[in-house]
This record gives C-alpha cells, structure tokens and sequence, in this order.
C-alpha cells in the first residue's frame, strides 16, 4: 500500500511513516516539520473521533468531507497506509454504503492512528 | 517573488492552512486572515480586501455558506481578487467547476515539494509588477 517507502533507509525509519517524504519536508523547513507534528496531534485524532460519530449517525455528508480531509492530512506527513485507509471510507460514505463496512474500516483506521502517533512520537523526539 | 500581495486562506484543516500560509510566505506573499469555514471566508475578504485567496474546496456547508457559494460572493464582492482553489488530486469536475467560475488555478493535495511550484509561476505573471 505504500508506494513511496521502498528504499531501504525509509524502512529503517519507520514501516508507518514514509522517511521520504518527512526527509522532503525536513529539508523544506525543519521547523514547519515540527509546527505539522503538533498539529496533526491536534487535529487528527479530534477528526478520526468525529468521523466515527457520522458513521454512527450516518451523517454521510459530513463523514465524506472528514474522511476526505483526513486522506489528504495523513499522507502529507508520508501516513500512507492510514492515508489509504481514509480513501476508502471516503468512498464508502459517498456510496452511502452499509454501516457495518464503515464501522469495520473505522476500527482499522483507529488502530492505524494510535501506530502514527506513536511514529510520530519518535519523529518529535528527534 | 512577489512581495506586497495579501493573501487569506481559507481551509477547515489548521495542518493545511500552516502548509499554504509557509508557500504563500516564501513567495513574498503577506498573509492577512485565515478562516476556517465559508461563511468566515466571506467575512473576513469584506473586512481585509485580500488581493488573493486560497480556498479549499470541501468543506461543510455552514451558516448557508459552502465552498462554491463563499467563492461567487467573493467573485462578485471584488471580481479581480486571484483566487486559488485547494483539491485533492482525483477531484477534477469540481475543480473544473472552479476554474469556469473564474479561479485563478489550483493546488493540489495531499501537498508536496511539487504542489505549490505551477502557482507561483502564475502569482508571478498576474502579480508581474510586484514581482522581483
């Protein structure tokens, strides 16, 4: 699922985090890059919390907007495989597909966030 | 660069509105407002007169306002306003939507070293006589 993480120093960094592009925005500002963690922190997991309260209420308007933002937040700071997983809720709410599928993919997205902050964790600390 | 052009961002995401204020910034670009919904958009363009705007375009439609509506208000309050719409990269026929409306262009998402590059080289031709 990630495309962008296969040269062997990216794999050393970290399977959830694509080192190419977090070494893209270092060398673009290593401040920016810091600035970017802090707020994913804030935001993300407030948005992934939110999202599963539209699935819930099968707000599917909203959930597609969320879900979206979220596809395009994680992948900007190399989350491909949580990027991924946005995707496709944003395509099944668009659908307005069954719950369940959604409740599923939630979960998985959920478990995926608590793997990205945790990278990102290590990345702070650096 | 182009130093001396005002700029408001308009964007639900403080994570992406801290990317585009970065590239507006080292564009020479002043950023003098950043809203977070559409219907603060409009707001915040009558009180600032920004001569550019970047707009993302999916977000909630709040106070009656959603992307497209806030962009026409914006259009008819100051129809010289450069106006420059965000979308994620499969998004096309609502980008193009924008773009007949009269956008400027676009930047796409997720961002990257590439996104902003073909925006400043237009921010340069239409602001020519500020760029240095």
């Amino acid at each position: 699922m990630n495309q962008r993480n296969d040269s062997p120093n990216a794999a050393a960094i970290s399977p959830v985090l694509d080192a190419t592009v977090l070494a893209e925005l270092r060398e673009e500002d290593d401040e920016l890059l810091r600035e970017l963690i802090e707020l994913f922190f804030a935001e993300v997991p407030m948005r992934v919390q939110r999202l599963r309260s539209e699935i819930t209420q099968r707000n599917w308007s909203a959930a597609v907007i969320d879900a979206h933002t979220l596809k395009s937040t994680t992948a900007t700071l190399g989350a491909m495989d949580m990027s991924a997983l946005a995707a496709e809720i944003e395509r099944t709410a668009r659908d307005q597909a069954a719950g369940e599928v959604l409740t599923t993919a939630i979960d998985r997205l959920d478990a995926e966030l608590a793997r990205v902050l945790a990278a990102l964790e290590q990345e702070r600390a650096k | 660069m182009i130093v001396g052009v005002n700029a408001l961002i308009v964007d639900d995401s403080p994570f992406a509105r801290r990317i585009i204020r970065h590239h507006l910034t080292k564009f020479g670009c002043k950023v003098v407002g950043e809203a977070e919904t559409a219907a603060q958009a409009v707001r915040l363009f009558g009180e600032l007169r920004p001569e550019l705007v970047t707009l993302d375009v999916m977000m909630p439609e709040i106070e009656g306002f959603d992307s497209l509506r806030a962009f026409r208000a914006m259009k008819q309050e100051s129809p010289e306003v450069a106006m420059l719409v965000v979308s994620v990269v499969p998004f096309e026929k609502i980008r193009d939507t924008f773009m007949k409306e009269g956008a400027l262009g676009y930047i796409v998402k997720p961002f990257n070293q590439f996104s902003f590059e073909p925006i400043r080289q237009k921010l340069v031709r239409v602001f020519h006589e500020l760029a240095a």
